[in-house]
């Protein structure tokens, strides 16, 4: 049994380490050990006004940083009973789905390396920057800023674009879609491929999937008490395992997989079980994102509120339960005294599919399990910050 | 003759990846001054052993001896060293963190990069945009220094934030109002309220841009050097 | 911005002493040789700029930011408001409220630093450094915590402040115009008034502007126009070309400025020790 150990994955969002034990090319097993520091955000909230919360989980992560806005304020909200009016919750769904394409776009880059031919990288890179710098000022006019919006608060809007800003953006929707069509035409192009998606096209791999909704998620889709989490080095007994600062999750005491193809088989007609569906269905989630932001666009009524009125933070325990780019999110919190936060717990989508990715690669050859690694779109800097549940 | 391109590498250490995309999103318009070596274009370990400037994101747990190791061997290999964001140039969000968080509770102590390494250059921001990355090496290859100040001084701070501001311009009297702390809060944390910034504590990330955009406290960290 | 060893008045292209053109613009109560005005009705009339952010006295010693988009009403706001003029938040409101993409900006040399830094420096995406074309920062010494001022004024002179038509800065005397009669306070008396933050500030001419403009006592009705970089000489040699501005050499009253800029350091580094 052959070795392939690699220190430091590139192309992948933050640190770690994969070593895949290979039998004449085709790997048996694979290990992926996250290495990133445990930067603890939540113990650096216990206590803290529930408003800080919101903006330090954002700062977990500079890719889903929307949906940990959006996944912590509802929990918060659910703690304290708050809904945030018909506009403000409407506002939030498009913050999360300019993050989800934003993601996705970061996603596609870094998977281009696996999927796409040398020679046609560099254009890749450009048409995607293109489309991440459109899609990102969508994100500034309506959330207040292309990373960390800070207008996505508890109760709904924090501050309010003007009708002006909104006509604008519409105006602008076309090219929007014009960058996003150019770009997924770069991204299926099968002449332009690698063998590595020629495999990955060939790996029929179905799986159990969690996804609690399409566009936004909801607490009462999913049964979030079934939901466990044990530390990586307790789920695997491999020397190595010990190096890992992550906990890993199942369902039901389940492996689960969750993210784009999970949403897409579960809400939509989609049928490509392959490896290879991976990246098409992450295609079709950016895809109705921007058609449904644009939706959005159009049903907001500007007469109305966009945040809830009455917002007193007191005692309470709340989930919230959002679908962020790479999967089912899952914030619990608890309120204590003057609704200061005293417990918090985050389940982040990497922490279902980390056992998934490692039974993916099995049966691949080293370089297509390497890429599949990749297409569940690890993000170690959500996943290196979560605690033991309970 | 054409002129070299900067080799430029990128090093995360404990960051968000917020400040890691600015830089990526900046890089199409830098290819033809710049090769930056990041890991999201490459395949393998860092390409050179030594470069021209390293631009380090994201804080140092500096209970990870191989991290401080690391970024000492960075220090090797770079003439110049950039700490790009909040996390990196003054704590940031990290400032907060205290550990004792499974399965590392021992990850209990991040600073910024200064604290284990001389810096160059440090850029606050949550994180600062592409543009900026873009400005900021125009007026280096220009070998504008003096331009450039305000970022060489604040690599020898470890701190600034809108409580910093409080305590050492508003509280002191030297606020003069012009109100340019309010519009350099990413979070709405610091507001003008009878021509005097308050703060509003549980949306201040410690993120510094206040500090260092009002002109009496750049003014005051540019001549002394130091805090006041 | 730069240590006190280097060169105090910053990077600069040239030195002028200049005069509005205009009788109209002459004939209204301009602080100086009313060349600021020129320049921005020039820039204005030319289309180099869809909109100028300044000052306009409102109400004794306060100014309110103001856009004027043609020559009348830049006019309006001719001569001086000494406060600090409203700040930056409301000067992007005006902005984007009316959408302008290529403003010049008349200000003080702390905000002609702010605006200058986040020209260059966008370290925000709400930074709308990108708008602004032209930062043409006033000479400065200080500008007054002017409710104590005003209170002091009514109380020692019984000058109310609905009452002062125009505040004139003169070597010796600080003079106060109203109905009809100047009352002349001394300097000394009258900067013991100052907001105590310009004590210890240190940029006299503004060096992060584009063009600077002051006066100097031995040449009374010209205004001093420092150009600081290609964008500001373009600016003021066009002025002149196009018959908006008289245009003189004015490198022989750069030491009456050094002068002035030294004290401005001397008095800071005074004040920090006693302050810090
Ligand atoms: C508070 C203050 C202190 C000053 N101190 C000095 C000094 O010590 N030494 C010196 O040489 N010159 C000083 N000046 C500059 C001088 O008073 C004249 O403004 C300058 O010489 C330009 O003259 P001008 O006739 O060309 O300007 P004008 O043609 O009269 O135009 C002046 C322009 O400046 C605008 N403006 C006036 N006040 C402000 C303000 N507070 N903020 C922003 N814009 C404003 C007006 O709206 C107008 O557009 C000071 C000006 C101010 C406002
Ligand atoms: S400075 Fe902000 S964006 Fe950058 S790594 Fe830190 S938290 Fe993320
Ligand atoms: S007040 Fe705002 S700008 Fe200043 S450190 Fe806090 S968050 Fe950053
Ligand atoms: S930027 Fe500085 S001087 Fe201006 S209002 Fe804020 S604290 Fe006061
Ligand atoms: S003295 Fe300095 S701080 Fe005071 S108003 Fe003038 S430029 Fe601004």
């Amino acid at each position: 049994m052959g070795e392939v150990t690699f220190d430091k994955v590139c192309r992948i969002a933050g640190e770690a380490k994969l070593i895949l034990y290979e039998e004449d090319e085709v790997v048996q097993d694979a290990l992926f050990i996250a290495t990133a520091p445990v930067r603890g955000f939540e113990k650096m909230v216990v206590g803290k006004n529930p408003l800080f919360a919101v903006e330090a989980v954002m700062r977990i992560c500079g890719l889903c940083h929307a949906s940990h806005g959006i996944a912590a304020s509802e929990a918060i909200e659910h703690a304290i009973g708050v809904t945030p009016p018909r506009n403000g919750r409407l506002m939030r769904e498009a913050l999360g789905l300019i993050n989800r394409a934003q993601s996705h776009a970061l996603l596609f880059l870094m998977v281009a390396g696996d999927l796409i031919k040398e020679e046609k990288r560099n254009d890749v890179l450009f048409k995607l920057m293109d489309f991440h710098a459109k899609i990102s000022d969508y994100l500034l006019k309506l959330g207040g800023a292309a990373t960390h919006p800070p207008n996505l608060t508890i109760g709904g809007m924090l501050s309010v674009p003007k009708w002006s800003v909104f006509n604008n953006l519409k105006a602008r929707f076309k090219d929007l879609t014009a960058s996003w069509e150019a770009t997924e035409e770069l991204l299926i192009d099968e002449d332009i491929q690698t063998e590595i998606a020629d495999e990955l096209r060939g790996a029929k791999r179905p799986f159990k999937y969690l996804a609690s909704g399409f566009f936004y998620g909801d607490r009462y889709n999913i049964e979030w008490d079934k939901v466990s989490s044990v530390p990586y080095y307790e789920f695997r007994k491999e020397e190595a395992a010990r190096e890992s600062t992550t906990l890993v999750s199942f369902y039901n005491g389940e492996k689960v997989e969750t993210g784009p193809r999970a949403r897409m088989i579960t809400y939509r007609e989609f049928r490509d079980e392959s490896l290879y569906g991976l990246h098409l269905a992450r295609i079709e989630d950016t895809r109705l994102a921007i058609q449904r932001l644009g939706e959005i666009l159009d049903e907001i009524r500007m007469e109305e509120p966009f945040r809830a009125g009455d917002i007193t933070f007191r005692p309470g325990k709340g989930v919230g339960v959002y679908e962020a780019p790479r999967g089912t999110l899952i914030h619990y919190v608890e309120l204590g005294e003057e609704g200061r936060v005293l417990k918090s717990r985050i389940v982040v989508p990497t922490m279902f599919n980390i056992p998934v990715m490692e039974e993916m690669a099995k049966g691949l050859s080293v370089k297509a399990a390497e890429a599949v690694m990749r297409l569940y779109d690890p993000c170690i800097p959500c996943t290196t910050h979560v605690v033991r549940l309970r | 003759m054409l002129m070299e391109k900067l080799k430029v590498l990128h090093v995360d250490f404990a960051g968000c990846e917020g400040c890691n995309v600015s830089i990526i999103r900046a890089y199409p318009k830098l290819m033809n001054e710049i090769e930056l070596d990041i890991s999201y274009l490459r395949d393998g370990p860092p390409k050179y052993d030594e470069y021209d400037v390293a631009l380090i994101t994201g804080g140092a747990c500096m209970n990870e001896p191989r991290i401080l190791e690391e970024l000492r061997e960075i220090r090797e290999k770079a003439k110049v060293i950039v700490a790009f964001g909040s996390c990196a140039s003054l704590g940031g969000i990290l400032r907060f963190a205290r550990g004792g968080q499974e399965p590392r509770p021992d990850h209990r102590n991040f600073q910024p990069i200064n604290s284990v390494i001389p810096v160059d250059y440090s850029i606050p921001g949550c994180p600062p945009t592409p543009q900026m990355l873009q400005s900021f090496f125009k007026f280096f290859m220009a070998g504008n220094e003096s331009r450039l100040r305000l970022f060489k001084v604040t690599a020898g701070l470890k701190k600034l934030s809108g409580f910093d501001l409080i305590d050492d311009i508003v509280l002191t009297g030297l606020c003069i109002g012009c109100g340019a702390c309010e519009l350099s809060c990413p979070t709405g944390a610091i507001r003008l309220v009878e021509k005097r910034p308050t703060i509003i504590q549980e949306r201040c990330i410690r993120c510094g841009t206040c500090y260092i955009r009002c002109p009496r406290a750049s003014q005051l960290i540019c001549l002394g050097g130091e805090k006041p | 911005m730069m240590p006190i060893g280097e060169n105090l008045l910053g990077q600069f292209r040239g030195v002028y002493l200049a005069r509005a053109k205009d009788e109209e613009i002459l004939k209204r109560k301009v602080a100086s040789g009313g060349a600021v005005t020129a320049l921005l009705c020039y820039a204005l009339d030319k289309g180099l700029v869809d909109g100028v952010v300044t000052s306009k006295r409102v109400k004794g010693f306060e100014g309110k930011a103001v856009v004027a988009r043609n020559k009348e009403e830049l006019l309006e706001a001719a001569g001086n408001s000494w406060s600090i003029v409203p700040f930056a938040a409301r000067i992007k409101a005006k902005i984007e409220e009316e959408d302008l993409k290529e403003v010049a900006i008349v200000c003080l040399p702390c905000q002609a630093q702010f605006f200058g830094q986040m020209r260059d420096f966008p370290i925000l995406e709400t930074d709308f450094g990108n708008r602004i074309k032209y930062i043409i920062s006033l000479f400065c010494m200080g500008t007054f915590a002017f409710e104590a001022f005003l209170n002091y004024l009514r109380v020692r002179y019984g000058v109310r402040a609905e009452n002062i038509k125009n505040i004139r800065l003169g070597r010796e005397f600080l003079e106060v115009h109203h109905n009809g009669t100047v009352l002349a306070i001394p300097l000394k008396e009258a900067f013991s008034y100052l907001q105590t933050g310009c004590l210890v500030c240190t940029d006299y001419t503004g060096l992060w502007s584009d063009v600077s403009a002051g006066f100097v006592e031995s040449e009374p009705g010209w205004t001093v126009l420092i150009t600081r970089n290609a964008r500001g000489e373009e600016l003021v040699k066009g002025a002149e070309k196009e018959g908006y501005i008289e245009l003189r050499d004015g490198s022989h009253v750069l030491g009456d400025i050094l002068k002035r800029a030294r004290e401005k350091v001397a008095r800071a580094q005074r004040n920090m020790a006693q302050l810090f």
